[in-house]
């Protein structure tokens, strides 16, 4: 079992606020031009849309209007929590699993938790990627 | 390299296993066959593709050409992967079209 990824910001906003703008704004604060399908052709993405309930979908929109499937949400309680099968340019069945966690800090600060795992859905090849090779000798 | 066509590349499973078995030392295409429940052609084909992914290197040594795994382009793929989230939860930078959304500015990330 690989050790998930974690990581934490704070942003300037209630619990509430940051919830909604997390999963139904998506597009208005992901860096579509740094980290997208459009990106790989040097080109910014133009949208992302998404359907915030369990199995609705992440989709971007490229540059060249060609929709980009990322994921799907999985469980969502309201202002609290998200998570979501994500597999961003690869196979849905390589989907990890993405989960975000809002906590009140104040009325005006949250934090978003992000924990990303199941990288065994990449097989072998995920130990690898996560730790690197040439620890064993080779 | 771009880096969906490294994932692409070792998103194949049989692929995946060449390039894994190059993890233990540099082989030809039939040392890499006679490992693979496929054929030698299917092997070569193999190894174009991660070879265009930048993730093999091919080095001539008489008439032998040894395929190794190119450290490299690992390195950048894990590299993009680690630097994934950290990228994106982070203040967008000003967008070029003046339609930005206010909500954005108003979400205000900061790395704690």
């Amino acid at each position: 079992m690989l050790e998930p990824l974690v990581s934490r910001i704070e942003v300037a906003c209630d619990q509430q606020t940051a919830f909604t703008i997390f999963v139904e704004q998506m597009g208005a604060w992901w860096p579509l031009a740094k980290r997208s399908m459009s990106m790989h052709q040097g080109q910014s993405a133009k949208a992302l849309r998404t359907d915030p309930r369990p199995g609705g979908q992440i989709i971007e929109t490229g540059h060249d209007d060609t929709e980009h499937l990322w994921g799907s949400f999985k469980r969502i309680v309201p202002h609290e929590f998200v998570s979501m099968d994500f597999h961003m340019g690869l196979p849905p069945e390589q989907a990890s699993l993405v989960e975000v966690r809002f906590l009140p800090l104040s009325d005006k600060r949250t934090q978003v938790e992000l924990t990303q795992s199941n990288w065994e859905a990449f097989g072998d090849l995920a130990e690898m990627m996560r730790r690197g090779y040439g620890s064993d000798g080779c | 390299m771009t880096y969906d066509t490294a994932l692409d590349a070792l998103a194949d499973r049989t692929r995946r296993r060449v390039f894994e078995s190059l993890r233990s030392r540099p082989m030809t295409v039939g040392e890499l066959a006679n490992l693979q429940p496929v054929s030698r052609p299917a092997v070569s084909q193999h190894l174009k593709v991660l070879e265009t992914a930048g993730l093999v290197s091919v080095e001539a040594q008489g008439n032998r050409r040894l395929y190794s795994i190119r450290r490299e382009g690992l390195a950048e793929l894990r590299a993009y992967l680690d630097s994934f989230w950290s990228d994106v939860l982070v203040p967008s930078p000003p967008r070029s079209r003046s339609a930005k959304p206010k909500l954005t500015r108003d979400l205000c990330l900061n790395r704690s």
